[in-house]
């Protein structure tokens, strides 16, 4: 499909078929270059995160294998997980779309959930009214809590960043003593703070296999719904208004305040429906810390699904499928299953700055070019700034690795680190004094390997001297073709 | 005459309690204060001090020296926030998301590096602590209170002092003010504003760090899986509740300090004990009085430039916009 | 300064070829309308924007700036418009922020560990306070060092300002509309303290779009237009009328084509309207006005004179203190935007980007802002639903209606250039079938055919019955379209002229702040 711009006539009569709009959605600009930055970002951390394991004495490759298949192999346990993501995501991505950032998703579900656990054990209710009617009032106290910060937000300008963390842990702390004292289960398992077990008729049914219950469906249908609020309803509009342009939105008759105050309500009405859905589906009962941080996963899952219910959906899958192969992971190749929450820290940390990407792609370009106008000195350039790359982390890597050893060798190799990085950093964007850099961390990466031979081995020399001779070199080739300025005001004086 | 000698003890205490529980406060209240007041929303506080509490051990379980712990927890927050100031301050991102990828990373990051350094889950072995800083004063009050402390405290209220100095007396802190309250400014007076943040949200990483040091190696002896639980965000609550100055975070940090120390206290009086069952409540305060505090009810007025990522040429009107 | 160019993302040319000779020892005026590029110009001879091509020549040497930092250096200082100083802090703090001077002889230091270490040694505020106390005294500008800027006046911020510049040792002074915040007096006094600068041999730069000021103070002045250099005089050779002529261009020709209004019932009734802006402060002070149906009630005014505020008081977003706003009788005093909206008022705003229209919103949801909710868009029980059909037949419907230029109607709006962006504003406001309209610069920024066709749309729309009032700071706008024209200055009407019957000068006298009395005078000189 090719793009015409500025065509005058349009047809009156003729409506768009659905089809038609799905692909020009899919050919969208913008959209392309979003789908850029979340797979630049997801490469990224798995190459930072490979390299972490290979420091860490893990082979990134196994790791990487069983990853991959434990989530292939096990697409219920993927959605297992997935279940609380989609909907703390959805909670975090709808407060979004009017501008607002609930990071206290944590304990809007804290609270949703000690409202479903207490429908759940204290009544006794029928088969199908009982779940419904424990998740409804789980959501509701999620709303009251989404709610505070919002209304405060709306009139009295209390920052929502700020007041919904703060709720969040004033939440984990109240359900605390909830379940420690007033809702404590008594007898044998007295010590564990925790609520009885819920009746049988407010379980929420398995939907298929051991794992995945009907909390899926609810999910699901969450995403659906809060598609169409986004995007059907008047509602969705002026939130939507308000967060891309409140004064335009004023303008347009539409309220701020009020959407505001009513966005984080329903956020925090999805946190508590997936706090709800949790007890019911899978704890059965409120054990007192009992998310795994769900409510910041959900951060993570609506950054990474740009906020769309549809890539919340899928970043949420993404997510499951993390935790399900990380198992795995964690079982065949014996990788830490921590792993999975640094990648996820990672992502997060690059999905922050898409401009990261933008930058790397740039430089990237307008080397591709250089390489075919004028290999000569493009070549060595490029190969100067993956050496420093993967020396930045190599030296940052074994500095934990020799500091056990010799303090002296590793506080030298995390020189070489941070040598390497800037010298990175200066060569990429073809800053004049990146190749002085790059001559001050080879030269740092030598002294290291020479002094590593003598006190630690000669894999440590080994390592020095491969990373720093190749950059002296290519610096040395460079340094002949552009002079950076220091040395030329000597050579004219 | 008994219950006299209790009260006395339980005083002094409560008040090298509250020494103690403020001591990791201050120091990332302190860190967050250099942040925010450059203009950088530092949410990473958190993952910043966990950072700094895992270096500590390690480096001190490699080198035997504590205070290389120290120097360690300082330079891995240092580092961690330097990431955070890259990403917001030369990349524009999103200084909230940055700060959560920041605590992620951080728990995965410590986590994962417990089981490569020591082969196990939960807790790292003991190491040496850094020795106490102790003197007897010929009173036994106040050896109680003040006669035993870390350096790690001393540290702290030091650098209240120091924070104090260079916020207020010191070029570098007069662009940091200026930085936070309006970029454009200092910019037209030809100081840098995105060194002047980087370098101060380096800042607030290395004390972060110190304060996590203070909480693996100053008050306990080794790295537990999330150790700082939360102090990194009762420590942002510290600095807004003390409205971004070194003495209101000093002040604030002892308040939440002492409230620490307090639901320990009720433990020890007699009579008290059915207040036990209500600590919690006492936990949340200062979570609660931040949120009265943003309210309005009592004045809380953040830098201006805050969270808003400085774009140069912006900052000149276009006379036609298109 | 020779051929100085400057062009903006989005293609705008700012400044083209200009080439400006400023001798040493000069005030020199720098004269021109909103928008004709004054500030631009002068950002570049202080770094603070760069330049695309062009070259820059201090006392025979040519200079290159990367930042404020080496204007500095080579002794340009510039007083901004909106005072680059920081309300919290003092004034010695403003006043050495980015060159603060440390305890004795540190500061002769050079090198780079130096520049580094000088960072965390203590500021000297006791010799910088001196130091600004006798620059301050030397030019009879009394202020004190240790208060707040919040705590000054205007004026007071403005001498700030200056001492700023005097205290980095500039000896070329640009001033950027430093008058527009000032009263009479402070005005005076400034004046005064400009002509002991000149005394001193500085050389100034004064830009102002005021035609009393250079002819008082300068010895040259020169006028932009449209980013281009129109010329430049010598104080002895002109006059105001000449410079108005000057700034505001040719002799108008009436390009627009209409039949004499119409005029019926008042529909916008305003009773001695007060307005606050968000600062606190009153600008708009008494207006009172009456636009008729099938009549365009132009206010021409100087931008920053109380329009922007006039408007958002008649739109609902923003409270009136005092006063009456009346539309076919009814009170539409302290009503919000949508009630205003629903008694017949539509609104073209003066920046289309801050307020008209939401920018990753698709033009088929723009169109329909501000009746989204109303029923045929919205649907289902209790219209809580969107009718998105609707929303695309109505947008097509505008696009024909408009011949906005389109690939399609779901395409954000920021993918339209100017002129089209601004016809979706229009498009969508005048759909509604209004009683009034406000339309605020609704020209601005936009190439000539766009321009053309949105004045014969309101010139149609007046036609029709409508009533109009139009806020523009271009005066051949208003002149072309209004049917009457009300002249706005410091937030009151100080007068309302029939077009056919007054001049361009005369109207640029008024919009400066000029009686008529002062036309006469300067046509005497």
């Amino acid at each position: 499909m090719t793009e015409n711009v500025e065509v005058t006539n349009i047809d009156i009569e003729k409506d768009d078929d659905t089809i038609t709009r799905i692909l020009r959605k899919l050919n969208d600009r913008k959209l392309r270059k979003q789908a850029m930055w979340t797979f630049g970002s997801i490469v990224l951390s798995l190459f930072v995160s490979a390299l972490i394991m290979v420091i860490s004495g893990y082979d990134p490759g196994a790791a990487f294998y069983y990853l991959a298949v434990g989530a292939i192999t096990q697409p219920d346990r993927i959605l297992f997980y997935a279940t609380p993501l989609i909907l703390t995501g959805l909670s975090v991505a709808l407060a979004f779309k009017c501008g607002l950032f609930n990071i206290g998703a944590e304990g809007q579900l804290y609270m949703g959930a000690i409202g479903a656990t207490i429908i759940g054990y204290m009544f006794s209710l029928p088969i199908l009214i009982h779940p419904i009617l424990a998740l409804l009032v789980g959501s509701l106290i999620g709303v009251i809590w989404g709610l505070i910060p919002g209304l405060l937000k709306a009139y009295r300008g209390a920052h929502e960043v700020v007041t919904t963390m703060m709720l969040s842990y004033t939440a984990i702390l109240f359900t605390q003593w909830l379940v420690t004292y007033p809702l404590k289960e008594q007898g044998e398992y007295a010590w564990i703070s925790q609520t009885p077990r819920i009746f049988d008729t407010a379980i929420l049914p398995n939907l298929y296999g051991p794992y995945v219950h009907w909390g899926l469906f609810i999910a699901i249908a969450a995403v659906v719904a809060v598609d169409f609020l986004i995007n059907r309803t008047v509602l969705g509009y002026e939130l939507r208004a308000v967060g891309q342009n409140e004064a335009a939105a004023e303008y347009g008759g539409i309220n701020p305040k009020r959407n505001m105050a009513l966005a984080l309500g329903i956020s925090g009405g999805l946190a508590g429906l997936a706090g709800g859905e949790e007890i019911l589906g899978t704890y059965y009962r409120f054990t007192d810390q009992w998310s795994p941080g769900l409510g910041w996963d959900g951060i993570t899952v609506a950054v990474l699904g740009n906020n769309n219910p549809w890539g919340v959906l899928a970043g949420a899958i993404f997510f499951g499928a993390l935790r399900a192969g990380g198992n795995t992971m964690h079982q065949v190749a014996h990788v830490p299953i921590e792993m999975v929450g640094l990648i996820q820290g990672l992502i997060v940390l690059f999905v922050a700055a898409p401009k990261i990407i933008d930058w790397l792609a740039d430089n990237g370009q307008s080397f591709a070019i250089r390489m075919k106008s004028e290999p000569f000195p493009a070549i060595p350039e490029f190969l100067l700034a993956a050496i420093s790359l993967i020396g930045g982390f190599l030296g940052f890597g074994y500095m934990f690795v020799q500091m056990a050893f010799d303090p002296i060798l590793g506080i030298a190799l995390l020189l070489a680190g941070i040598t390497s990085f800037l010298s990175f950093a200066f060569v990429y964007p073809r800053n004049e004094n990146g190749t002085l850099m790059a001559l001050l961390a080879s030269g740092i990466w030598i002294a290291a390997g020479i002094f590593g031979t003598v006190v630690a081995g000669i894999q440590v020399g080994i390592l020095g001297l491969a990373l720093g001779i190749p950059m002296v070199l290519f610096a040395i080739v460079l340094l002949r073709v552009h002079r950076p300025p220091f040395l030329m005001r000597r050579g004219d004086a | 005459m008994m219950q006299v000698d209790v009260t006395v003890l339980l005083a002094s205490w409560l008040i090298a309690a509250t020494l103690q529980m403020s001591t990791p406060l201050i120091l990332a209240a302190l860190g967050g204060m250099f942040s925010e007041r450059s203009g950088v929303v530092n949410i990473g506080l958190e993952g910043m001090m966990l950072i700094g509490a895992f270096s500590a051990v390690a480096a001190t379980y490699f080198t035997g020296n504590p205070w290389m712990g120290v120097l360690a927890s300082v330079a891995a927050g240092g580092l961690l926030a330097l990431a955070h100031g890259i990403i917001c301050v030369k990349f524009k991102g999103n200084h909230i998301v940055s700060g959560t990828g920041v605590i992620l990373f951080a728990a995965g990051f410590t986590t994962l590096m417990l089981e490569v350094v020591w082969g196990r889950k939960g807790y790292s072995e003991q190491v040496t602590r850094l020795p106490d800083i102790s003197f007897d004063t010929g009173n036994q009050f106040l050896n109680a209170a003040f006669g035993q402390h870390s350096p790690i405290t001393y540290i702290a209220f030091i650098m209240v002092i120091i924070s104090w100095y260079v916020l207020y007396r010191t070029p570098f802190g007069l662009r940091v003010r200026a930085a936070g309250e309006d970029p454009s400014t200092l910019d037209a007076s030809g100081a840098s504003v995105e060194w002047t943040r980087t370098i101060a949200v380096v800042i607030s990483g290395m004390l972060a760090g110190l304060g996590g040091a203070y909480l693996s190696i100053g008050f306990g002896s080794a790295f537990g899986k999330g150790m700082t639980n939360g102090r990194g965000f009762i420590a942002l609550a510290a600095l807004i509740f003390g409205n971004w100055t070194p003495l209101g975070v000093l002040l604030a940090g002892l308040f939440f300090g002492f409230l620490n120390g307090l639901q320990f206290a009720i433990q020890l009086v007699p009579g008290l004990e059915w207040l036990q069952n209500f600590t919690n409540f006492v936990q949340m305060v200062p979570y609660l009085l931040v949120i009265v505090a943003l309210a309005g009810i009592r004045k809380s007025v953040p830098p201006k430039g805050i969270a808003i990522p400085y774009v140069k040429e912006e900052k000149v009107r276009c006379p036609t916009i298109e | 300064m020779e051929n100085i160019s400057k062009t903006f993302a989005g293609d705008v040319q700012a400044n083209k070829n200009i080439t400006l000779r400023i001798e040493e020892g000069e005030v020199h005026g720098l004269l021109g309308e909103n928008g004709a590029g004054k500030s631009t110009l002068m950002n570049i001879l202080y770094g603070l924007i760069s330049k695309d091509s062009g070259r820059i020549i201090i006392r025979g040497q040519e200079v290159e700036f990367h930042g404020p930092h080496d204007a500095i250096s080579v002794g340009v200082g510039m007083v901004h418009q909106h005072f680059k100083l920081i309300p919290p802090l003092t004034v010695t703090e403003n006043v050495v922020l980015g060159m603060e001077p440390i305890i004795n002889g540190v500061d002769k230091r050079k090198g780079r560990l130096w520049k580094i270490v000088k960072q965390i040694l203590p500021i000297s505020y006791r010799s910088a306070s001196k130091r600004i106390a006798a620059i301050a005294e030397e030019n009879g500008m009394a202020i004190d060092p240790n208060a707040k800027i919040r705590d000054l006046s205007v004026g007071l911020q403005q001498r700030v300002e200056i001492i700023k510049t005097l205290y980095r040792e500039a000896d070329i002074l640009i001033l950027d509309e430093p008058t527009s915040v000032l009263t009479p007096q402070e005005v005076d006094e400034l004046f005064v303290t400009l002509q002991k600068f000149k005394d001193a041999g500085k050389t100034i730069i004064l830009i102002t779009h005021k035609l009393r000021e250079p002819i008082i103070l300068c010895d040259k002045i020169s006028v932009l237009r449209d980013g281009e250099l129109v010329g430049t005089v010598n104080r002895a050779d002109t006059s105001p009328s000449e410079l108005a002529k000057m700034m505001v261009g040719r002799e108008v020709v009436f390009s627009v084509e209409k039949e004499p209004a119409q005029p019926g019932n008042v529909v916008l009734q305003i009773n001695n309207l007060h307005v606050r802006d968000s600062r606190g402060l009153d600008v708009v002070n008494g207006v009172s006005l009456n636009v008729r149906s099938g009549e365009i009630y132009g206010i021409a005014g100087v931008e920053g004179n109380g329009q922007t505020e006039l408007v958002e008081a008649i739109t609902g977003l923003r409270r009136a203190t005092s006063g009456e706003i009346t539309v076919n009788g009814t009170d539409i005093t302290g009503m919000n935007p949508r009630q205003v909206r629903d008694v017949g008022v539509s609104h073209i705003p003066e920046d289309r980007h801050a307020r008209g229209l939401i920018l990753s919103f698709s033009i088929a949801e723009n169109v329909v802002l501000g009746k989204h909710q109303n029923p045929p868009f919205a649907t289902g029980p209790k219209n809580m639903m969107l009718d998105l059909d609707r929303f695309n037949k109505e947008a097509k419907n505008l696009v024909h209606t408009y011949s906005i230029k389109v690939s399609d109607v779901q395409v954000p709006v920021s993918t339209l250039s100017g002129g089209n962006q601004q016809k979706v504003v229009v498009a969508r406001e005048l759909s509604i079938n209004p009683d009034l309209v406000i339309a605020a610069q609704p020209t601005r920024g936009l190439d000539v055919g766009a321009t053309e066709f949105i004045h014969n749309t309101l010139i149609a729309m007046r036609d029709k019955g409508i009533a109009i009032l139009l806020v523009s700071a271009e005066l051949d706008e208003i002149r072309n379209l209004a049917d009457r024209i009300g002249v706005i200055f410091d937030g009151k009407l100080v007068a309302e002229k029939d077009p056919y019957e007054t001049s361009q000068e005369e109207l640029g006298l008024l919009m400066a702040g000029h009686g008529s009395e002062d036309l006469e005078e300067a046509r005497n000189v």
